[in-house]
């Protein structure tokens, strides 16, 4: 047997296991709305742009941008906090004095393709902070909609 | 060189078959893994969460037996050139994943050099395996 006699058999045996299991994945599927869709199940809180706007206009919501620090000081929705998840526990210790356990805290990223929002507010809700809500759409819907922008670092 | 070849044929079976196990069982998560890499078109993210992880089982048992032992190698390295380039591209990106490679545990720590580093490691196994079964058996007159 060669290399596509290998393939041939690996893929017929992939082919049948989605046909007799009982949990078969779709052949394909829509990911664009994957943030959402794991952000439900979990039970976390989705906040729309217009959401997202009416937060920052109150000024009592902390928001948290989950990006890399670089994409922050390139432009993030102003007020936020810079929190790369990456580094999530050093940012936190400085965001921390700005965070109260039952206070509301908005978080996002790059968009919809990007999930360090949705691990930041997991994160955050396994610390004990309750009203955290992630606007899954990120900074890629939020300056599309031609919203202010801030540059530069914290 | 007998031993050493059936060495590494032994230890890529093994990786392999490790790697394949998890990702069979779980393939909803196995494709959040791939997703998480974002290299992929959304259309080819399920397609490879179902086929990759039998390819990965099938190529580890072929590569027990002598005759597609060199098509199996050759399998091996080519996935591993794929997964050592994705692993290296979202180290670059500063893509904070974890590797997905043997546990689809999303707590699982972030991908890091030290992952490029076992891969090219395994690379050269299965480059070896490749090259000591490819290369022209001598014939006893030439001994």
């Amino acid at each position: 047997m060669n290399t596509a006699g290998i393939l041939l058999v690996a893929v017929a045996c992939g082919a049948a296991s989605q046909l007799v299991r009982r949990d078969p994945i779709p052949w394909f599927e829509d990911w664009s709305n994957y943030i959402e869709a794991k952000a439900l199940k979990e039970g976390i809180q989705l906040a729309t742009v217009a959401q997202a706007m009416t937060f920052l206009q109150s000024g009592t919501c902390v928001i948290l941008d989950a990006r890399p620090a670089a994409d922050y000081e390139a432009g993030h929705i102003p007020m936020a906090l810079s929190v790369p998840y990456e580094s999530v526990a050093d940012a936190m210790v400085m965001a921390q004095q700005h965070l109260t356990p039952a206070g509301p805290i908005m978080t996002y990223c790059s968009g919809k393709k990007c999930d360090e929002s949705f691990l930041l507010t997991q994160y955050l809700r396994r610390q004990g902070f309750t009203n955290v809500v992630l606007f899954a759409g990120g900074f890629e819907t939020w300056s599309a909609e031609g919203h202010p922008v801030e540059k530069g670092g914290q | 060189m007998k031993a050493a070849l059936i060495i590494c044929r032994l230890f890529l079976a093994a990786i392999f078959l490790l790697a394949s196990v998890p990702k069979i069982i779980a393939p909803q998560e196995f494709a959040v893994a791939v997703y998480r890499y974002q290299l992929l078109p959304d259309d080819a993210i399920n397609l490879a969460a179902i086929f990759l992880p039998w390819i990965e089982l099938v190529a580890a048992i072929t590569i027990l037996i002598p005759r597609t032992s060199a098509a199996s190698a050759a399998i091996f390295f080519g996935m591993l050139v794929v997964f050592t380039v994705a692993i290296s591209i979202d180290l670059i990106r500063g893509i904070d994943i974890s590797c997905g490679c043997f546990t689809l545990d999303a707590d699982a720590g972030p991908i890091g050099w030290w992952e490029v580093v076992r891969d090219v490691g395994f690379l050269a196994v299965a480059g070896f395996v490749l090259w000591a079964d490819l290369r022209p058996a001598k014939s006893p007159a030439s001994m």
